[in-house]
């Protein structure tokens, strides 16, 4: 007879990859790094040593031109975003509660949403020139979609309770609008927003590499246009670490409308009822 | 069979499509004419036609497409594989996924103007920026969800005594599917986005290529006219693919 | 089964001691079974002998332990140190050849993009060539009655019907003993009680070893050769009883009989006797 030991290994399917990637996965990228400053020569037109990235990133500083660019791109980006939201939830909560609306625009709409941004960059350059509306109506009119889908499901999916209490209570159509409907559907923006923000960057990114008016992606393009490599790729890191920001802003502004939850608020109530056993 | 078919069509939606059309030809011909920067929809068809026939449409878009699925291919396949090494191997993971996160976060377009500095302007440059952006969606589809599979199949895996192979082909993967398929979805529009942007700057050909030149040119009507080739090739090929992967997942439940 | 070995006394054990070749399926002794972080024991110090061909039902409150026995018995998951068991007479480590379990949830176990004879031959797939797999299946799927389902998918059949199909590939694969933890328990009771019938039916066609485990006293004392009540915490048995019904079952005129009742009255007696839910 065989004593079967307790054991606690879980399930025989490979890996359960949950939680934070640990930090020893940076491994390879830092000694990619590592790799590439040991050998690369310091002249090299191609590749030169991350070193050099820094000093090209440190002469663009003092020359006065990289903090304007970067207060460029983030204010286009924050503006954009801002735009985005707004009117992506107000379509999307539209859409959402109008079965009418959504039958006669959907067509339309599913064939604007897969319009790359790029292609409508020439033809909002011939319209509106280059200036910063122009950037701006391309960005938002590339961007905004996944909050205008995701606020279209959140207020399609608004229970018929709290609808019907609305009415029972005789809330004017407005009252209804901002107490019931809009937090019902905050949660579904802000999934939405978090999606749509690093795309919002992108394509402000594509927009000023487009058409260099101003912003970090036209020091991008420049620097690329005149060989200077080290510069490129040192604003290429520099984009990373916005992206970085811009993520962990978004993320942090997000935390401010938990209470819209319905998992929060399932549990406070269930801490509640613990309380009783 | 075709009553159905013709049900599912949008009639309300599509009449609201040709209405826009007609409206815009109005407008563009009374209130707006006074922009010389606008085409009406007559003047735009008109331009489609003859760059069609006699000018370097056909050329073009088949360049763009081409390239597009070429990049998309090598890409899907590239991500998958990498995907599952990752996916399936908790050493692969730990020692690398940090990393993929880091490079993730750089916005793809940065890279744009890296490819152009070390190839040039070439069908490489091109093809190297389709693939670098459109492999993003299927590793990380795939190595998420090769390790979601749902545990009430893993359990049933176990209880038949299936390898770990087996488990592999006939579970995990027949269930990643739908979300592999959805990633393969983005990443096309990707390809063909990322394709376009590519021959504005890096590439001079293709359909890109022809948006600005006519830009440049100051012909609204032909930049408006790549601009419908272009908006109704994503739209097409989106729609296919959204087929062909509703006809692959046939005997699939919805999600829940 | 012989259905005059009545029970005299209340708390007698299955078979009778003393009587050594009887051939048992399944045996374990003390079996403990420690769960969660705190590694609380719920099971303690079980024995359990079950000869071959016996349809035991295992009865128990909710949350006294029932799924998680079973799963021991299956193998998936380990038993405390010092835990002994027997399948066959083979002592088992790791997962038993020749145990299968039936889930509740046939939903969440069928795969659903493959097709109902597929389904049937998964467990065949390693160890049989494709035109025998094929007969099995379809004999499997002709014992539960849905031979005429083959080629369809699970979700194009009703909640009654996956479950046959469960069961159908757990007979396939002709197993020794089979575990089914409250495979009706999703359905309802109008197909439940046509399953139960149809269930006996198939356990004395196929001369299948079942353990059956349910928190419905009903279900239980129809199906059951003989009952098992687990109580108290941690579990252990509180009741083992050998049924007296007679081998052909009705959901009607069975549940007049004297012999059903009593044991129902035993069973309401050993649950209700210290403490309530």
């Amino acid at each position: 007879m065989t004593i079967v030991a307790g054991s606690r290994k879980s399930r025989a399917w490979p890996i359960r990859t949950g939680g934070r990637a640990p930090l020893r996965g940076l491994l390879p990228l830092a000694l990619g790094l590592v790799l590439w400053q040991v050998f690369a020569p310091t002249d090299s037109p191609y590749f030169p040593p991350p070193s050099e990235w820094v000093g090209a990133l440190e002469r663009l500083a003092a020359s006065r031109r990289l903090w304007p660019a970067i207060s460029v791109t983030l204010t286009s980006f924050f503006t954009a975003l801002a735009l985005n939201i707004v009117i992506g939830s107000a379509l999307g909560i539209l859409l959402g509660r109008s079965r009418l609306l959504d039958r006669l625009l959907g067509p339309t709409l599913e064939f604007c949403r897969t319009i790359p941004a790029g292609a409508l960059v020439p033809v909002a350059v011939l319209i509106m020139g280059y200036t910063a509306s122009m950037s701006l109506v391309v960005v938002v009119l590339t961007s905004f979609w996944p909050i205008l889908l995701n606020a279209r499901a959140g207020a399609r999916s608004v229970s018929r309770d709290r609808l019907d209490t609305a009415r029972a209570l005789q809330l004017s159509w407005w009252a209804t609008q901002r107490k019931i409907l809009l937090p019902s559907v905050v949660p579904s923006i802000r999934l939405g927003t978090q999606i749509a923000a690093p795309i919002t960057l992108i394509i402000v990114l594509l927009v000023e590499i487009l058409t260099q008016v101003s912003g970090v992606g036209r020091q991008i393009a420049l620097a690329q246009s005149v060989f200077r490599s080290s510069t490129v790729y040192g604003l290429v890191a520099l984009t990373g670490l916005l992206g970085l920001a811009v993520n962990w802003v978004i993320g942090w502004m997000g935390l401010l409308t938990r209470k819209y939850d319905p998992s929060f608020s399932a549990g406070v109530t269930s801490s509640l009822s613990m309380k009783k056993s | 069979m075709r009553r159905a078919l013709l049900g599912r069509i949008n009639f309300p939606g599509l009449a609201v499509i040709a209405a826009a059309i007609m409206l815009w030809e109005i407008y563009t011909r009374t209130a707006g004419s006074h922009f010389d920067s606008l085409a009406s929809s007559g003047a735009i068809f008109a331009a489609i036609k003859t760059l069609f026939l006699d000018g370097p449409l056909a050329d073009q878009l088949w360049h763009t497409t081409s390239i597009a699925l070429v990049g998309w291919v090598i890409a899907s396949a590239l991500g998958f594989c990498i995907g599952l090494a990752i996916g399936l191997s908790r050493t692969a993971w730990t020692y690398s996924m940090a990393s993929l996160d880091v490079l993730r976060s750089i916005p793809s377009i940065s890279f744009v103007p890296v490819a152009v500095m070390w190839f040039g302007f070439s069908v490489t440059t091109e093809l190297l920026i389709v693939v670098y952006v459109s492999l993003w969606p299927p590793l990380l589809a795939t190595l998420h969800s090769v390790n979601s599979a749902p545990a009430g199949l893993l359990d049933t895996a176990r209880v038949f005594h299936l390898s770990k192979l087996s488990t592999l082909v006939n579970i995990v993967l027949p269930a990643a599917l739908p979300s592999i398929l959805v990633s393969l979805r983005l990443s096309l529009a990707l390809s063909i986005a990322l394709a376009v942007v590519a021959e504005m700057i890096g590439n001079p050909e293709g359909l890109g290529f022809g948006m600005v030149f006519a830009q440049q040119a100051m012909q609204p009507a032909r930049a408006f006219a790549y601009l419908v080739v272009i908006g109704t090739l994503g739209w097409g090929v989106n729609a296919i693919f959204l087929l062909a992967s509703r006809w692959l997942t046939r005997g699939y439940e919805s999600a829940p | 089964m012989n259905p005059a070995q009545a029970a005299t006394d209340v708390r007698s054990s299955g078979p009778p001691k003393g009587d050594a070749k009887v051939d048992l399926a399944f045996r374990c002794r003390g079996l403990s079974i420690d769960v969660g972080d705190e590694q609380r024991r719920i099971i303690a110090g079980l024995d359990l002998e079950v000869p071959r061909r016996q349809f035991l039902c295992v009865l128990g409150e909710s949350g006294v332990g029932k799924t998680t026995l079973l799963r021991v018995f299956g193998g998936l998951t380990p038993a405390a140190a010092g835990s002994q068991l027997e399948l066959n007479g083979q002592p088992i480590t790791g997962l038993p050849v020749g145990a299968v379990f039936v889930f509740q949830n046939y939903a969440a176990s069928l795969l659903p993009w493959r097709t109902v004879r597929r389904n049937v031959e998964l467990g065949l797939e390693a160890t049989v060539a494709a035109a025998e797999r094929r007969t099995r299946a379809l004999g499997a799927l002709d014992l539960v009655g849905l031979a005429e389902r083959a080629n369809d998918h699970p979700w194009q059949l009703s909640g009654g019907m996956q479950q046959r199909v469960q069961i159908a590939r757990a007979l396939a694969v002709e197993p020794n003993l089979l575990l089914m933890d409250e495979p009706f328990g999703a359905l309802d009771a109008m197909t439940r009680e046509t399953l139960q019938v149809e269930l006996r039916r198939i356990q004395r066609e196929a001369g299948a070893t079942v353990i059956f485990i349910t928190h419905d006293v009903d279900e239980a004392v129809f199906l059951a050769d003989r009952l098992i009540v687990l109580k108290g915490e941690p579990a252990t048995i509180g009741l083992d009883v050998v049924s007296d019904l007679p081998v052909e079952r009705d959901q009607v005129r069975t549940k007049e009989l004297p012999a059903y009742l009593k044991l129902r009255h035993m069973i309401y007696d050993v649950v209700r006797r210290s403490g309530n839910p």
